[in-house]
C-alpha cells in the first residue's frame, strides 16, 4: 500500500512538533481577511519597525469572528498577548472586570496623546473614569440612496420622519423596497431602533445602564420606537424575507436598483465600491421625529476597534510606543485613506484621504452632532445583546409585541450588576 | 431474463424526479465553477448569469494572495496525523470491546458517550493551559492530538458496531488452531476489516479536513494556518471578492475530491459488506 505508506510518512513529519519563535512584544490583531484592512495592517508595521529597529514583535493576525475566539481563549487561560486589538463595549468591558487592562491613563497624560482623541471617542474606551484602550476607528450611521435614481424618479430627500415615510409609500408604488435590509445577523435592524430612541428619548440610554445610572431607563419612548419599527415591517417597506436574508444579500438589491435606500454604517462606502456603473452613492441624516425629546441632530457613531495592552505585559514602555506609533495621525491618515473609515485622531480624517462622502459626514453630520450615541448592541453586557436581537427580530415578523420587547430589554439591561 | 422491460409511468416520474434532484444537487457547484470566470462587478451586478468573458484573474488572486498551497499542506499534515492516531486506537478498541467483552465494558461505552457530549468549545481554555505547557501550541502536533481526541469516541463505536457483526466462530476457530490473540486480531480481523476502517479514516479525514476551531485558536503562526482558516482570508466582513473565494473553495475542494475519488470503491464494499452480512 503506497498509500499508507505516505500516510505514515505524513504523520511522522507532523510528529517533529515546531516549536513557536518568541518575540519580545506579542501583538494579535484582526488585520485580515479584507485587502483593505491587510494593506493598512502592512503599511503601518513595516513603518514601525523602520521607525523602531530595536522594538521586535511577534505578530499573530486573524480575521474578525475567529480573532474573537482567539482572544477570549487567550485572555481566560492566562495567555494574553501583549497589545491586542479588541471591540469596545461589552467585549472590552470584560476584560477590565477581570482586571486583565493595564489602564492607560497617565501614559495618556503625557506629551499631549489624549488629547489626540476625539473625547467622545475615549470616553468610549473608558471606564470609571479609567482609559482601558485606544480607539482607532469610528462607525457613524446614515441612510445611504442612490443619487441617480432618486434623481431618475423625481425623490427629494426627507428631513423629518414623516416624510421618509411618505417617500417610502412613493417608492413602494414604483414596485421597488423602499430600505434594504438582511437582518439574519440581527444586528442590521438595531440601527433602526436606536435611532428613533434617541431622537424620541435622547442620547446615552444604554451607557446610563452600563454606567450602573440610578435613573437609568428606557422609558415609553422605547415601546413607541418599537411600533414604529413594526409598522415599517408591517407595511412592507423592507425586503420579503429580511430576517432570513443576510446583509450581504441586502447590499446587493441596494447597489442594482431593486431597494432605494439603506440605513447602514459608514463601511456602506467600501461595500459600493463594486457598484454597477451609473449608481452615486448619497447620504442623509437620520431625519428629525416630530415631538422627539432628544436631540435632533444626535448621530448614532461608535467606535469600531481599540488597542490595548495587557496588564501581564512585561515591556509595558514598548507596548506604549506600539500604540502611540499606531494612532500616530500619519499612521491614522492612512488609515482612513486606505480604509475609507473615520478615525478617532483629531484632525487625521482629512479631505484627501476619506473622499468627499465620508468627508462630508465627518465635517458636517459629524461635527455638528450634539452628541455621538455608540452602538446600543455592542456597548450592552453580551447577555443582554442576545435578549436585543431575538427580541427586535421578534417584533419585525410580528411575534413579539412592542412592550413586550421593550420590557424584555429593560430587563435584560437591569439584570447586569 | 424473460420479463420484458417495460416503460411504465411509475419509471418516467421516478426518472424526472431524479433528474430535478440532481440537478438541484449539482447546480450550486456547477454554478461556483463558472462563477469564478466573473469579475467582481460582474458578478454584483447579476448573480446568475454566465460570464461575459472567460477571466482567469479569480485563480490567479486565490493563489497568489493566499499562500493556499502552504495552507493544503498543512491541512493535509494535521489530516493525516489526526487520522491515522484516530483510526488505530479507535480499531484496537473496537475491536476489544466487540470480541471480549468485558464485564466492565457497559461502564466504558458510558464513558465514551459522556466523552462525546462535551462540546469543543468548554474544552478551549484548558486545552490551551496544557498545550501551552507542553509546548505544543502553535504546532502541527497541538491540533492533532485534541482533535484525535474528540474523534476517538465516534470512530470506536463505528468500529465496535462492525466488529460486532463478525461470527464468533471465526475467532473460536482461529483460537483452536492455536493462534495466539494477537495474531488472532492481525492475521483474521484486521483483514476483514480494512474496509470498515477505511470508512472511519474517510469519515474523519473530513471532520479534520473542515474542523475550523482547534486550528484557528491553537495555531499562531501564518505559516502553519490550515485551509479553513486561511479560506477565511478571502472572506471578509463588509466587502467580498466572490470570484476570487469561490476559486479558493474550489482549490481547498479539490483534496477531498480527489480521497473521495480514490477511495470510493472501499467505502462502497463497506457499505455493501454491512448491507449483505445478517
Amino acid at each position: 500500500m503506497g498509500l499508507k505508506r505516505l500516510l505514515i510518512a505524513g504523520a511522522a513529519v507532523v510528529l517533529t512538533a515546531f516549536p513557536a519563535a518568541a518575540g519580545e512584544l506579542s501583538f494579535w490583531h484582526a488585520y485580515a481577511g479584507q485587502q483593505d484592512k491587510v494593506d493598512f495592517i502592512n503599511f503601518a508595521l513595516d513603518e514601525f519597525a523602520k521607525a523602531h529597529p530595536d522594538i521586535k514583535l511577534d505578530v499573530v493576525a486573524a480575521e474578525q469572528s475567529a480573532y474573537k475566539t482567539k482572544l477570549n481563549t487567550a485572555m481566560a487561560s492566562g495567555n494574553p498577548p501583549d497589545v491586542f486589538y479588541t471591540l469596545p463595549g461589552g467585549f472590552l468591558n470584560a476584560f477590565v472586570n477581570g482586571g486583565q487592562m493595564y489602564a492607560l491613563d497617565a501614559d495618556l497624560a503625557k506629551d499631549g496623546w489624549g488629547d489626540s482623541f476625539l473625547e467622545s471617542a475615549l470616553a468610549q474606551t473608558s471606564k470609571d473614569g479609567h482609559a482601558y484602550a485606544v480607539p482607532v476607528d469610528v462607525d457613524s450611521v446614515v441612510f445611504w440612496y442612490d443619487k441617480a435614481l432618486f434623481a431618475e424618479n423625481g425623490w427629494t430627500v426627507p428631513s423629518s420622519y414623516d416624510e421618509l415615510l411618505a417617500l417610502a409609500e412613493t417608492i413602494k408604488g414604483e414596485g421597488i423596497v423602499p430600505f434594504a435590509l438582511g437582518n439574519k445577523d440581527a444586528w442590521p435592524a438595531t440601527f433602526w431602533f436606536q435611532y428613533l430612541e434617541m431622537r424620541l428619548k435622547g442620547s446615552g440610554v444604554v451607557s446610563s445602564f452600563v454606567n450602573k445610572d440610578a435613573k437609568a431607563a428606557l422609558g415609553d419612548e422605547a415601546t413607541k420606537a418599537l411600533e414604529h419599527v413594526a409598522a415599517l415591517s408591517s407595511k412592507g417597506y423592507f425586503p420579503i424575507g429580511f430576517n432570513g436574508m443576510g446583509d450581504q444579500e441586502a447590499n446587493m438589491l441596494f447597489l442594482n436598483g431593486q431597494a432605494a435606500m439603506m440605513l447602514n454604517g459608514t463601511w456602506q462606502i467600501g461595500a459600493s465600491a463594486d457598484a454597477p456603473e451609473g449608481f452615486e452613492l448619497g447620504y442623509f441624516a437620520f431625519p428629525t421625529v416630530k415631538d422627539g425629546a432628544g436631540d435632533q441632530s444626535d448621530v448614532l457613531a461608535g467606535v469600531a476597534a481599540t488597542f490595548g495592552i495587557s496588564q501581564k505585559a512585561e515591556n509595558k514602555a514598548d507596548a506604549v510606543t506600539l500604540l502611540k506609533f499606531l494612532t500616530s495621525r500619519e499612521v491614522m491618515t492612512k488609515y482612513v485613506e486606505l480604509r475609507k473609515t473615520m478615525v478617532t485622531v483629531k484632525d487625521a480624517t482629512t479631505e484627501a484621504a476619506a473622499g468627499p462622502v465620508l468627508f462630508d459626514i465627518s465635517s458636517k453630520l459629524m461635527a455638528a452632532a450634539g452628541h455621538l450615541d455608540p452602538f446600543y448592541d455592542t456597548a450592552m453586557p453580551p447577555a443582554a445583546t442576545n435578549i436585543y436581537y431575538t427580541s427586535l427580530q421578534g417584533v419585525l415578523d410580528g411575534s413579539v409585541p412592542p412592550a413586550d420587547a421593550a420590557k424584555r430589554l429593560e430587563d435584560a439591561l437591569r439584570a447586569d450588576k | 431474463m424473460g420479463a420484458v422491460r417495460r416503460w411504465t409511468v411509475t419509471n418516467t416520474v421516478v426518472l424526472v424526479l431524479l433528474t430535478l434532484h440532481v440537478l438541484l444537487v449539482v447546480f450550486p457547484f456547477i454554478w461556483m465553477i463558472y462563477s469564478t470566470f466573473k469579475t467582481n462587478k460582474e458578478f454584483m451586478r447579476s448573480v446568475w448569469s454566465f460570464p461575459r468573458s472567460f477571466s482567469l484573474d479569480a485563480y490567479v488572486g486565490a493563489w497568489s494572495g493566499g499562500a493556499l498551497g502552504g495552507y493544503a499542506v498543512n491541512s493535509l499534515l494535521i489530516m493525516a496525523g489526526a487520522t491515522i492516531i484516530t483510526v488505530v486506537v479507535a480499531t484496537l478498541a473496537g475491536y476489544a470491546l466487540a470480541v471480549y467483552r468485558p464485564r466492565w465494558m457497559p461502564a466504558v461505552e458510558l464513558g465514551l458517550t459522556a466523552a462525546m457530549a462535551i462540546p469543543a468549545y468548554v474544552a478551549l481554555v484548558p486545552l490551551v493551559v496544557m498545550l501551552r505547557g507542553a509546548g505544543l501550541l502553535d504546532t502541527h502536533m497541538g491540533v492533532v492530538l485534541p482533535t484525535a481526541a474528540f474523534n476517538v469516541p465516534v470512530t470506536i463505536f463505528i468500529m465496535q458496531a462492525f466488529f460486532n457483526t463478525l461470527p464468533r466462530e471465526l475467532f473460536d476457530a482461529a483460537r483452536m488452531d492455536g493462534a495466539s490473540e494477537w495474531s488472532i486480531f492481525a492475521r483474521v480481523a484486521l483483514p476483514i476489516a480494512r474496509p470498515a476502517m477505511f470508512t472511519a479514516a474517510i469519515v474523519n479525514m473530513i471532520w479534520v479536513w473542515n474542523d475550523f476551531l482547534f486550528p484557528v485558536v491553537f495555531i499562531n503562526s501564518p505559516a502553519r494556518k490550515t485551509l479553513p482558516v486561511g479560506l477565511t482570508d478571502f472572506v471578509g466582513e463588509h466587502i467580498t471578492n466572490y470570484p476570487v473565494m469561490l476559486a479558493a473553495i474550489l482549490f481547498a475542494a479539490i483534496a477531498p475530491l480527489v480521497l473521495f475519488i480514490f477511495f470510493e470503491r472501499q467505502i462502497t464494499a463497506a457499505l455493501l459488506g454491512g448491507a449483505v452480512k445478517e
